[in-house]
């Protein structure tokens, strides 16, 4: 037996299972082949251990014991990870069919345009407390709009009796009430005035205020206050035509008007003087911010 | 199974034993010490155990002593000068080294880690060599076709499990 057969008999070696002729023959090859030899004196360390019978006990419960092989499919973490997969593919896949462009990473756009504001709703001042059977109506004309053909007031819806009721009106009130409005005011003044300064400089000036009230006759009668950095003009608009009613250039003040009290009323605030105000016009751009004023309605109740 | 070309008569076997015990001790301790090593296992064989006259004896009891002696010689390494002679009596020694058994339980350890990595083949046939079952059983047992299947068997068993225990059981 040469060397590489007698190899196969060091594994009986150390377990003492060889026969009397396997021994001489392993032996023998040791004693001829360093390599097995080396291989041999190796195996003794195993063989010493193996000769003790408690070892032998210890090893023999050892491999009794079969080690419990749990299927891959059988054991919790492998579950709850493919359990996590299917519900992320599942989930990815859902959301793409229902929402594909969310998905699909956005193009870049440019910033976004503010919407447009609903249709624009007449502005219904209450009356103030001291008077509380006449209507306060103000009105901001859009830039551009329809033209009139009358200049009769259009029917409006009574306010509601239990909306608080503002003591006064003012092109701010309005302004604020009316954001559309106010965006197509601001832009039409840019426009015609010529830049955006003015329009700047308008909007930081101190906005005219208006309140409706009756004089000893009983007459309506308007009261305008308005700060410094804009001209004021109101005008009376008939099928006649227009008439100024003033002030013409005031830098800032208070006036009182006593207007005709059915017609109604184009409040014009510029920031650059008019020499002939009553050409400005009813409808259209105009060199500042127009608010039509309604005339006063009696209460019914 | 006829025995290999081998040294008849002891004075010849233990020529050859010395012979292959100063190669291993060369490979695996320190060439300087090779030639004390195997000529210290040689005198306890001369002196210790004259009537043994078989190779069949004289070879397995040159590989027990060789590893006491080597065991000493690695001990004597950490202690700084007890000669190895003092150790090479240990292995007569009916006291157990609490040294040597502190190895051994580690070693014994290491094994049953292993074994419980083989697989299921090989667990078999290192139980059925453990119950004492030789090649031939073990061929009838695990259905073998021939006994040379079985020592195959056995050999990539054995490579694994020493493989398992990092190439050495010691």
């Amino acid at each position: 037996m040469n060397a590489r057969e007698a190899e196969k008999l060091l594994g009986g070696y150390a377990t003492g299972i060889l026969t009397e002729a396997e021994r001489s023959a392993l032996f023998a090859a040791a004693l001829s082949d360093q390599d097995l030899f080396d291989a041999l004196a190796d195996e003794e360390a195993l063989r010493e251990l193996l000769s003790d019978p408690a070892m032998k006990a210890r090893l023999m419960a050892a491999l009794e014991t079969k080690p419990k092989v749990i299927p891959f499919w059988r054991r919790p973490s492998s579950m709850t990870l493919a359990a996590s997969l299917l519900v992320a593919i599942g989930a990815t896949l859902m959301l793409k069919r229902q929402h594909p462009e969310e998905i699909l990473p956005k193009p870049s756009r440019p910033a976004p345009v503010m919407e447009a504001a609903p249709p624009p709703k007449a502005t219904v001042p209450e009356p103030a407390k001291a008077s509380p059977k006449v209507d306060f109506r103000a009105r901001v004309d859009k830039a551009p709009a329809p033209v009139e053909k009358k200049l009769a007031p259009p029917p409006l819806p009574p306010p509601p009796p239990s909306a608080p009721a503002p003591a006064e009106a003012s092109l701010d009130a309005a302004m604020v009430q009316a954001p559309a409005e106010r965006r197509e005011s601001n832009k039409t003044a840019q426009g015609v005035a010529g830049g955006a300064v003015g329009a700047f400089m308008l909007a930081r000036s101190k906005a005219p205020t208006w309140t409706w009230d009756k004089d000893a006759t009983g007459h309506p009668r308007l009261t305008v206050s308005w700060g410094p950095g804009g001209h004021l003009y109101l005008l009376e608009r008939s099928v006649d035509g227009a008439r100024v009613l003033g002030p013409t250039s005031e830098s800032e003040g208070r006036s009182v008007f006593s207007p005709s009290g059915t017609l109604p009323l184009d409040l014009y605030w510029s920031n650059a003087p008019v020499s002939h105000p009553e050409n400005l016009p009813a409808e259209g751009p105009v060199a500042g911010t127009r608010v039509r004023i309604q005339p006063p309605q009696e209460n019914p109740r | 199974m006829e025995p290999a070309s081998q040294p008849t008569g002891r004075a010849a076997i233990l020529s050859t034993l010395r012979e292959r015990i100063v190669a291993y001790a060369a490979s695996r301790y320190e060439r300087e010490s090779a030639e004390d090593l195997a000529q210290e296992v040689l005198v306890v064989i001369h002196e210790k155990y004259p009537q043994v006259e078989r190779m069949e004896d004289l070879v397995p009891l040159g590989f027990q002593i060789l590893r006491f002696k080597l065991a000493a010689a690695r001990r004597k390494a950490f202690r700084h000068g007890d000669h190895l002679a003092s150790d090479a009596d240990l292995l007569l020694s009916p006291d157990p080294d609490p040294e040597a058994e502190a190895e051994r339980a580690q070693r014994m350890e290491r094994l049953v880690a292993a074994l419980a990595r083989l697989g299921d083949r090989c667990r078999d046939l290192f139980r059925l060599k453990l119950q004492g079952k030789g090649f031939a059983e073990i061929q009838a047992l695990l259905g073998a076709e021939s006994l040379a299947t079985v020592y195959t068997w056995d050999h990539r068993c054995r490579k694994h499990l020493l493989d398992q225990m990092g190439g050495r059981w010691a």
